[in-house]
């Protein structure tokens, strides 16, 4: 069975009961509500339920029987529209400055789809609640207690477009409505203010429309002014050309000739300025011209001069660092280079010296070995010969032996092994002596010392005989040049000074800077 | 002034030949050397070593040396240690020329080993000027010897051409009248406006190109790295130092410092000992009794067998503690390896025992930039 769908009977209802022909007949109705619209089921004077977009199935047989048996029911169904409506009014009052406003308010109302229920304390016993009935129960109090007070605080040239009044009425229609309507199941979502003209606005639109039209005027008698202006001008021109030809007509032909030859004369005076002006103005030009040219030439070309004179000079350094840094490499790689053969030279020596002062050591070795073994072999031979000789024999053939090899040597040698020093001792007295060339009484008073020191114990080694004999030269002669034998290092000499012993080719000692003696 | 340029031929070669020799056997001069022990090279009396201190400046051979007017242009170069075995410690680098504020380039590194190069980029403003401009860079460098640590400074010269906005470009003019051109309007005559364009890679070097560096002694005293900003003065190392008032075994002869740009002041005596004095002094501080003149053994043996330092670095003289305590300059106690710079008129004071104390002042005679003689005054 297909239902329908219940709707208000017209656009003004807000809220109508459904007729309870609807719920009478035999056959079963089936009723829909959209969502848009609430419906209110109230049985035996009780509200069972609200629905909102709900199907309900009224009547029927069944319905019937449940009446006969269980007793019938007062059964009503209350349809309220959701959707929000707009109800408009005119109000009037006065404004703060004593004039009469006008205005068209138009209020939004809504039936409260959370309380639903509500909206039955506006709904009149039978029928319907209107739109025109929600306003006309609202409109008294909103007169009194918002229009009006409201607009007697502003002046009526200040309405139009004042927005903040706009807010200030719908904050005090809003607190109205609540007040009116809140537990009535209605609520306000908007409120709009048209205002009508009021006197003084009228009055600002005519003084307005005055002054466009004084405005208008005024223009229009600017341009007669200046049209009759125009004809007056015109008029006095007029009058003058005529004034003209008429004395033209009365001029001569003589005089005609002469005015056209002072017009040519003029005319060719101003053309040959013109030419010789314009003649003028390129030759300045050309010259211009030139001028600009012939600098730039000039600046270009010093720039170029300078920038190559800079690169020459530049060119030229860079020349000579480089001719300055080639000399001392040379210098540098020369004087390493003689460095290094003069470090191979004195290596080279040292090593020779060292190596000829080791052949004669070892053959100075091998020499007293071998003597040392020939006087051990001839003492055993003559041990085993002469056994059986007499003791004073023997004795004899000794010293007869003694006296033989000191035959062999020098006289110093004779006289230091005579006082009982030790043979390389002599030998180093004897080298030195000769060396030096010391006279005898000298090298006796010395051997003396020697001698002395040998027999306390205080010299045995040559190099404390060599150091005793340095010292001796020192102190009995002035300070000498020593050079030493062999190819050892340069002779040196002693400074004076410090008594450091710098090379004897010093003219300054190196160590102290004192001029010396050979400088 | 930068190197050996202060000294004859027979100067060098007698110090080439003997390390040891501390005057020219040929003349006489003083030959003062490399403070380093392992150079000990010929150095000029306000010189620096040669052979420690060689900075190389090189532009990067894709530098762009060529700019026009209003250009900026970011320049590569490549700085080298060619010392074999001394590290630098570059401390800055400023750039200025023509038209250019002196600023700091910014470098990321610091250390330049022996025979090392880093690069670095110089970036120069908007050239203003038209022709050859020049870029300086001024290179602040330090190096470390045995004992002293020398700051100096270098500086190199670069040519920068700057071309004009459009070198060849003529821009005229010409109001040419109607009666030639039928219309008497404004034509603009350009005959190489365009086509002139060229690419800042066709500038580049292609080759590294080096760049002369010279000794910026005048930067160095106004900077405050060398010498005495206030006395505008420097001491060369061949300095006269004078000791007035010393007992005449406790100091050393008047004149310049020959062994070194290092006095070494204590109570131990000049003279060395294998066993009991294996340092000895050059200036020996101790505490003498005022009317007898005797030595005070017991206010002496307070004193530090090595007190301090007097050090000639940075063409400064300065005072380095060197261990122990009681010595005060101006009245300001010195810590052990605190070292400060000596000027004309300080006191130095050497407390010792039962309250004595020895003080002496230093005096400086400035002559023409230079400190000719430097006096070290007893006053108690």
């Amino acid at each position: 069975m297909p239902s329908t769908n219940l709707t208000l009977s017209d656009n003004q209802t807000v809220a109508e009961y459904v007729p309870a022909e609807a719920f009478k007949g035999l056959l079963q109705n089936r009723i829909g509500i959209s969502t848009d619209h609430v419906a209110l089921l109230i049985r035996d004077g009780e509200i069972v339920d609200a629905f909102v977009g709900a199907h309900f199935a009224i009547g029927g047989i069944w319905q019937r029987l449940k009446e006969v048996l269980g007793g019938p029911h007062a059964v009503r169904l209350l349809v309220a529209d959701l959707k929000p409506f707009q109800v408009e009014g005119d109000v009037e009052g006065l404004s703060n400055d004593g004039v009469t406003v006008a205005a068209t308010v138009a209020i939004e109302f809504q039936v409260n789809p959370e309380a639903p229920a509500n909206i039955l304390g506006l709904m009149p016993e039978h029928g319907a609640l209107t739109k025109p009935d929600v306003y006309a129960r609202a409109l008294p109090h909103l007169k009194e207690r918002v229009f009006r007070t409201t607009l007697a605080r502003v002046a009526a040239a200040d309405i139009r477009g004042n927005t903040a009044l706009q807010d200030k009425i719908q904050a005090d229609v809003l607190l109205e409505v609540q007040r009116l309507f809140g537990d009535l199941g209605v609520l306000i979502r908007a409120v709009s203010m048209t205002w009508a003209l009021n006197d003084a606005e009228r009055a600002a639109m005519q003084q307005s429309a005055s002054e466009r039209e004084q405005a208008l005027l005024d223009y229009r008698y600017q341009c007669k002014k200046r049209e009759i202006q125009r004809d007056k001008e015109a008029t006095e021109f007029q009058i003058r050309t005529d004034v003209d030809v008429e004395t033209l007509k009365l001029t001569t032909e003589d005089e005609l000739k002469h005015l056209i030859l002072r017009e040519e004369l003029s005319f060719i005076d101003a053309r040959q300025a013109g030419v010789r002006e314009q003649e003028l103005k390129k030759l300045d030009h050309e010259l211009a011209l030139l001028n600009v040219e012939r600098r730039a030439g000039y600046q270009k070309a010093l720039e170029e001069a300078q920038n190559e004179v800079e690169r020459v000079e530049i060119r030229r350094k860079l020349r000579q660092f480089e001719l300055e840094i080639e000399a001392m490499t040379e210098e540098q790689r020369l004087r390493l280079a003689k460095l290094r053969e003069d470090q191979s030279l004195a290596l080279a020596s040292e090593a020779r010296r060292q190596q000829l002062a080791s052949l004669r050591e070892m053959g100075a070795i091998d020499l007293d070995e071998k003597e040392r073994d020939r006087r051990i072999e001839r003492e055993d031979r003559l041990a085993d010969l002469d056994m059986s000789l007499r003791t004073g024999q023997q004795a004899g053939q000794a010293e007869l032996e003694r006296l033989r090899i000191q035959a062999q040597m020098s006289p110093d040698q004779i006289l230091a092994i005579s006082a009982g020093l030790s043979p390389e001792v002599a030998r180093v007295f004897a080298e030195r002596a000769k060396v030096t060339s010391i006279d005898v009484d000298k090298r006796e008073q010395l051997l003396r010392e020697m001698v002395q020191l040998s027999t306390q114990g205080r010299m045995a080694s040559e190099e404390q005989a060599r150091f005793f004999f340095d010292k001796a030269m020192q102190a009995t002669a002035a300070p000498s040049v020593v050079v030493r034998a062999g190819s050892g290092p340069a002779a040196t000499t002693e400074c004076p000074e410090c008594h450091r012993r710098p090379p004897v080719t010093d003219r300054f000692c190196r160590y102290c800077g004192h001029a010396l003696a050979g400088a | 002034m930068g190197g050996s340029d202060d000294y004859r031929s027979c100067c060098r070669t007698a110090a080439a030949d003997d390390p040891g020799a501390i005057f020219c056997p040929g003349c006489g001069q003083a030959l003062f050397r490399c403070a380093a022990a392992d150079c000990r090279r010929l150095v000029a009396p306000l010189g620096h070593c040669t052979a420690c201190v060689s900075l190389g400046l090189s532009l990067e051979k894709s530098a762009v040396v060529k700019a026009r007017l209003g250009e900026c242009l970011r320049v590569p170069f490549a700085l080298r240690n060619n010392a074999s075995v001394r590290p630098l410690s570059i401390r800055s680098v400023l750039r200025d020329g023509t038209g250019l504020p002196q600023e700091a380039v910014p470098i990321t590194w610091e250390q330049l080993d022996a025979e090392r190069t880093r690069a670095f980029t110089v970036a120069t403003g908007p050239f203003v000027n038209s022709g050859i401009n020049s870029l300086r860079l001024t290179i602040v460098a330090t190096a470390a010897f045995d004992k002293v640590e020398e700051t100096y400074a270098f500086s190199g010269d670069l040519a920068i051409e700057v071309e004009g906005a459009d070198p060849t470009q003529v821009v005229q003019n010409f109001n040419l009248s109607g009666a030639d051109f039928g219309t008497a309007g404004m034509i603009v005559a350009n005959p190489r406006a365009s086509g002139t364009d060229r690419s800042r890679q066709a500038d580049a070097l292609g080759a590294r190109a080096d760049v002369a560096l010279e000794r910026a002694e005048r930067f160095e005293v106004e900077r405050g790295y060398r010498g005495y900003d206030r006395l505008a003065a420097r001491i060369p190392r061949n300095v006269e130092f004078v000791y007035v008032g010393f007992p005449a075994g406790d100091k050393p002869p008047d004149g310049p410092w020959l062994q070194g740009p290092v006095l070494r002041c204590g109570r131990n005596s000049r003279t060395h000992d294998a066993r009991p004095n294996t340092e000895p002094n050059d200036l020996c501080l101790r505490i003498y009794d005022p009317p007898s003149g005797e030595l005070d053994r017991e206010a002496s043996a307070v004193i530090s067998r090595r007190v301090c330092d007097f050090v000639l670095q940075n063409d400064r003289l300065y005072v380095r503690s060197a261990g122990g305590s009681g010595l005060e300059l101006n009245g300001e106690r010195l810590d052990a390896g605190n070292a400060r710079v000596v000027n004309d008129g300080d006191a130095v004071t050497v407390q010792g025992g039962h309250g004595k104390a020895l003080s002496f002042e230093t005096g400086f005679r400035v002559s023409s930039g230079l400190v000719t003689q430097v006096r070290f005054t007893k006053t108690s």
